[in-house]
């Protein structure tokens, strides 16, 4: 072949995180370390009512009982959970009526992380929540969408001011219990999106959080809740990043989503947080819980996610399908390369009657890296003419790293149809010589070829997120063909 | 030979067919036309016993029993018999078994001994001729990588093969060129006798030049609207059906 | 909760051990001891997940040497092959035929083996412990031949422990067959481990017949080594019993190897039948291909877990596997877990699960062509079996198994 393998692996892994830069902002800290204390120091400053602060002491109580789960295909130096900062907020200087009152550090920021929350978005009709390690910064937009009576806010404004709401949603999709993450998720969450699509209405723009971590030992533990009412649409985009830090660490979110009779929910993630050095040192942990219910008849899920970032992704997003016809979607592109690791894939529970289910997996591995494609379906007895697709890819560019497909699949109802289809391959070296022949760089034939195989993927995502994602795996890839 | 009286037929809940009437009588052949979703095929489907419709008023006599009471199977047996618009792929199944247990549980219907191996190849070796089918097919599973027109030319094998007293031949013409559809339409013609009666059922007036019906129906709304000679099908190819929903004084 | 776990697994296998044979006990050491250490799988254990075997706690089995006469004409298949035949796990030589030329045959229980290592469960450990014989051959040269195994479980109560070893030595080849029958419809425990080594540039076929009594269960494990150049086939049709388990391992260690994996599984009332699969490519430029076929009636559970294992460096792979499942009635089940597990980049590696009802179209077509329901149904499902059955080299036994499936499901009932 006409390139080097050596020196495009040294690209590569030269190829440095172009989000790492720490911002020098005052930032307010609660003290190292896990107990009770810390819980209430949280729910206090974040002046909470008292169920919530039950409701959190609850899920600790429940998290002490619980041990952090080991079947994922991941491989890790164990968390230490009292080495964390739990709560760390950027110290408004004072109450801000504009954004020509934000901290200019911190518009720097979001330029840098190619957000700014002016004109601009305005023009590509964005609605932007900015959640900066624990707390949201900045929600744009909000009167135009209160038009519509479409609530989007940050979690804390929304205990405050829409409480019959949250408590009603809150912890119906992912309870406390559920997992190890969900419950320290639960006990200590400090911030996230909240939003609220009421009967009827179409949201007439994208909806964005963007979540950054910035200090240094604190964990981001956001809680995002999404509720579609009767007959609305919503699209929802999420952005992740984090400065280069020697040490690993958490996130551990929790995103619900409610879909109600006719509703429609979709959600897209380009997740892009520090994923280490090529040795593998530092990057964040990515251990996520996502999960929608399609509660009403003729609701649908639909989740895109474009995976590039993270050390460790342990990630499921998943759609309970209780209401009658409803659908379940979920569009993955997981890229690993160096030393980073990743354990993602869907769940698809059928309940309702002629339900519908479509999983699309594209895994893509390189360097060192582990890459895992993990999913359930499950159709229930009485789930009558449930109906599942799912494929599952899987690309390999080098000899040292792994691709793996773990897909469970459970039937308990005749009337099903379930297909499960998955390849392993490498990337085809005569695309790539077709490619070269054609007068086309080795590097730039790979990511045309990448952009192929992932193209179903990208489709699904707004067009502005698709753009980012493209960009985002030429550059993970740069050079990857060993 | 078939009566269809007042016959209405539901499906999940909407009503396609909505009081049909035919009488066919031996050494006939009747053609519907219509548009799409008038009705055409729910019909061949309904008379053919398929299990997702619901009849709920009407019937249907045929050799002088109630055929909407026979399972579908029976049906065949009594000598109704379907040309699929979409033949069925039956991959593992050759297409020799298939027939053969399909000629040996009639002959068994009517109290016959099974045919011989020798006579049923013979069978096969003549009857494939009449549409000219290649016989090596006859050695691969039903249907299986069959080409469109293949499909339809093995369909009006099966029937060469099973001889029945009625068939229908649900737009057995689309998707075939002309020689596939002359083949076809020569088969048919051949296997025609004053004992049978012949259903065409198509969208287009082409086929009808090959198989010339005694009676042209129009199927509208899941009703017969018009019934005529073969010059109602030209006069259809000529004007098209919005010259039927005017006539029947409905806005175009 | 652990300790009560130990307790009864301790039970359940000390059960065992009391009824072990006295004469046998010297022999086995140590292993005996050990077994007492040995676990009681529950489904919160990934590999039992789908499969819940805690009723064999209630169960009482003993190591019976059956010695009535039995006429054992009507479970052995083919007059004419070699016939090895034991009984409740005892080699019975009155009852087996002489062997052709080129197999050294002789009953395991005079031999050591080493145990086993990779994988071990409570059966294993059984096995190990408490086996009472089994087939210990070496195929030294090329046998035309089939050898049918025959292993009858007659009495009622009983539990055969085998452990079989079979060797196929450089550049030869044979087929042999495992017959798992009954003589009765009484419960019973079948826990059979068999090795086999497939030497370089040999050829091994084994086709197993799980057609048991309707309370039978069955533990049958079988580790494979393929050495290069080596041909393997196995073929494993599990048609009747209350629980079946099939462990199959199989590692390819030399190169250019080729091997077969196929199974047919037809379950009906509260039948469960588990089939897990673990091919591991450890070197280069070799090739398997998986088809496993399940039809679940009744309140019957199938469950199907197959792994391909790629290792690092283990280059030029092409590995195909595929689980296809029906199911007939509103109450049965099937869980499939198909996994790729893949370290090596220049692979060609798939895999497929499919599931379904039967094809109510094609089931339309056949009855719009005069065929009955039933003789539709039959068609169908013998020509949905029919991938799995087109395998098997042996005309004659490919006959006989197509007449088994059909008599397998009572259509009236459908």
């Amino acid at each position: 072949m006409a390139y080097e393998g050596d020196e495009l692996l040294d690209e590569i892994t030269n190829s440095e995180y172009k989000y790492g830069f720490v911002t020098n902002i005052e930032s307010e800290m609660a003290p190292k370390g896990l107990n009770e204390d810390i819980i209430r120091f949280i729910s206090a400053k974040k002046n909470e009512p008292e169920w919530l602060l039950t409701w959190r002491l609850n899920a600790f109580r429940q998290w002490q009982k619980m041990t952090e789960p080991s079947w994922a295909h991941v491989d890790y130096v164990p968390v230490d959970y009292q080495d964390i900062h739990y709560y760390s907020a950027p110290k408004p200087k004072k109450e801000l009526s504009s954004l020509d009152e934000v901290d200019p550090e911190l518009l720097k920021t979001f330029e840098k992380l190619g957000i700014s929350l002016d004109e601009q978005k305005r023009l590509t009709g964005v609605a932007v929540d900015v959640v900066m390690d624990s707390v949201s910064v900045k929600t744009t937009f909000k009167e135009e969408l209160a038009k519509h009576g479409i609530i989007f806010c940050s979690m804390s404004e929304a205990v405050q001011e829409h409480p019959e709401l949250v408590r009603k949603y809150l912890g119906t999709v992912v309870p406390v219990s559920d997992n190890f993450f969900a419950a320290l998720n639960s006990a200590v969450f400090t911030d996230g999106s909240f939003c609220y699509i009421p009967k009827g209405v179409r949201c007439p723009m994208e909806l964005s959080t963007y979540f950054r971590i910035n200090e240094a030992k604190t964990g981001q533990f956001e809680r995002t809740l999404v509720i579609a009412d009767e007959s609305s649409y919503v699209s929802y985009l999420e952005g992740c990043t984090a400065p280069i830090r020697d040490e690993h660490q958490l996130h551990a979110a929790v995103v619900e989503l409610v879909a109600l009779e006719k509703a429609e929910i979709k959600y897209s993630t380009v997740q892009n947080w520090y994923p280490g050095d090529k040795d593998g040192k530092g990057g964040i942990y990515n251990f996520v819980t996502k999960r929608g219910i399609c509660l009403g008849d003729h609701s649908k899920i639909s989740w895109t996610q474009v995976e590039t970032g993270s050390a460790i992704t342990w990630k499921y997003p998943s759609c309970i399908l209780k209401g009658n016809n409803s659908i379940g979607e979920f569009y993955s592109v997981a890229v690993t390369n160096n030393k980073q690791q990743a354990d993602t894939g869907t769940k698809m529970i059928h309940l309702g009657k002629n339900t519908k289910s479509t999983i699309v997996s594209k895994g893509i591995s390189a360097g060192y890296s582990n890459n895992s494609y993990r999913g359930l379906v499950k159709i229930a007895k009485g789930a009558t003419n449930a109906r599942n697709f799912s494929q599952c890819d899987s690309l390999l560019m080098s000899d040292k790293c792994g691709a793996h497909t773990f897909p469970y699949i459970e039937i308990n109802d005749k009337s099903a149809k379930v297909e499960h289809e998955a390849t392993t391959s490498k990337i085809g070296e005569d695309q790539i010589f077709y490619c070269n022949q054609r007068g086309i760089e080795t590097e730039k034939a790979i990511s045309l070829i990448v952009n192929g195989y992932c193209k179903e993927v990208l489709n699904q995502l707004p067009m502005e997120f698709a753009v980012e994602a493209q960009k985002l795996l030429a550059v993970s890839l740069e050079g990857s063909v060993g | 030979m078939i009566s269809i009286q007042n016959l209405h037929a539901n499906i999940e809940g909407k009503e396609i067919l909505r009081g049909i009437n035919l009488e066919i009588k031996a050494g006939e052949v009747h053609a519907i036309m219509g548009p799409n979703g008038s009705g055409k095929s729910t019909l061949a489907s309904v008379l053919a016993g398929r299990e997702e419709y619901e009849v709920t008023e009407g019937k249907v006599i045929f050799n002088a029993k109630d055929l909407l009471e026979l399972s579908p199977e029976d049906r065949a047996r009594e000598g109704l018999f379907l040309a699929f618009q979409y033949p069925v792929e039956i991959p593992g199944v050759s297409n020799v078994n298939f027939l053969k247990t399909a000629v040996n549980e009639i002959r068994a219907y009517k109290g016959m001994q099974p045919v011989s191996a020798k006579e049923f190849l013979q069978m096969v070796k003549d009857r494939s001729a009449l549409v000219e089918l290649d016989s090596k097919l006859a050695s691969r599973s039903v249907n299986e990588g069959f080409s469109g027109g293949e499909k339809k030319r093995n369909e009006i094998f099966q029937m060469a093969m099973l001889e029945p007293k009625f068939a229908i031949l649900d737009e057995t013409d689309s998707g075939l060129d002309i020689d596939a559809l002359r083949i076809v339409a020569n088969g048919v013609n051949k296997l025609k006798n004053k004992d049978n009666a012949t259903l065409v059922i198509t969208h287009y007036q082409r086929l009808l030049d090959y198989i010339v019906p005694d009676f042209v129906h129009v199927l509208y709304k899941g009703k017969i609207v018009k019934t005529g000679s073969k010059d109602l099908a030209l006069e259809l190819e000529e004007k098209g059906y919005d010259w039927i929903k005017a006539e029947l004084g409905e806005t175009v | 909760m652990e300790t009560t776990q130990q307790a009864t697994a301790s039970a359940f296998v000390e059960s065992i051990k009391a009824q072990f044979p006295e004469q046998l006990k010297q022999s086995r050491g140590t292993l005996v001891g050990n077994a007492s250490y040995l676990n009681f799988p529950t489904q919160r254990e990934e590999d039992w997940k789908y499969t819940g075997i805690s009723f064999l706690q209630k169960e009482k089995y003993n190591f019976s040497r059956f010695t009535e006469t039995i006429d054992i004409s009507a479970f052995r298949q083919d007059k004419n092959a070699a016939l090895i035949v034991f009984v409740n796990g005892f080699f019975r030589s009155d009852l087996s035929s002489e062997l052709p030329e080129g197999l050294q045959f002789s009953d395991s229980v005079n031999h050591e083996f080493p145990e086993i290592g990779e994988r071990k469960n409570m059966f294993t450990g059984i096995s190990d412990a408490f086996f009472t014989g089994g087939i210990h051959i070496q195929v030294k040269k090329s046998v035309e031949k089939p050898v049918e195994v025959l292993f009858l479980s007659a009495g009622g109560q009983s539990v055969s422990v085998v452990k079989n070893h079979i060797e196929i030595s450089k550049s030869a080849s044979a087929r042999f067959r495992f017959l798992f029958r009954s003589a009765d419809s009484s419960s019973y425990l079948t826990n059979s481990i068999t090795t086999i080594h497939v030497s370089a540039n040999a050829q091994f076929e084994l086709d197993q017949l799980q057609f048991e009594s309707p309370a039978a269960t069955h533990y049958n494990r079988t580790d494979v080594t393929q050495h290069r150049d080596s041909k393997f086939s196995i073929n494993t049709f599990s048609l009747d019993g209350k629980l079946i388990r099939n462990d199959l391992n199989i590692i390819s260690e030399g190169e250019n190897t080729e091997t077969h994996m196929r199974g047919l599984y037809m379950v009906n009332g509260q039948q469960h039948v588990d089939n897990h699969t673990l091919m591991d490519h450890r070197v280069p430029n070799c090739y398997s291909n998986e088809l496993y076929k399940g039809v679940m009636d009744g309140k019957a559970t199938g469950v199907f877990n197959g792994k391909v294992f790629v290792r690092r460096d283990a280059q030029k792979i092409n590995a195909f596997q595929s689980n296809a499942n029906v199911l007939l009635s509103d109450d049965a089940r099937i869980n499939s877990k198909p996994e790729l597990e893949i370290y090596a980049d220049d692979v060609k590696c798939s895999h497929g699960s499919t599931t379904g009802q039967m094809d109510e179209e094609a089931l339309f077509y056949l009855r719009a062509r005069g065929i009955g329901e039933e003789s539709a149904k039959k068609l169908l499902i013998r020509a949905y079996a029919g991938e799995v059955l087109d395998a098997i080299s042996d005309e004659s036994f490919r006959l006989y198994l197509e007449e088994l499936i059909d008599s397998r499901f009572h259509w009236n009932n459908v």
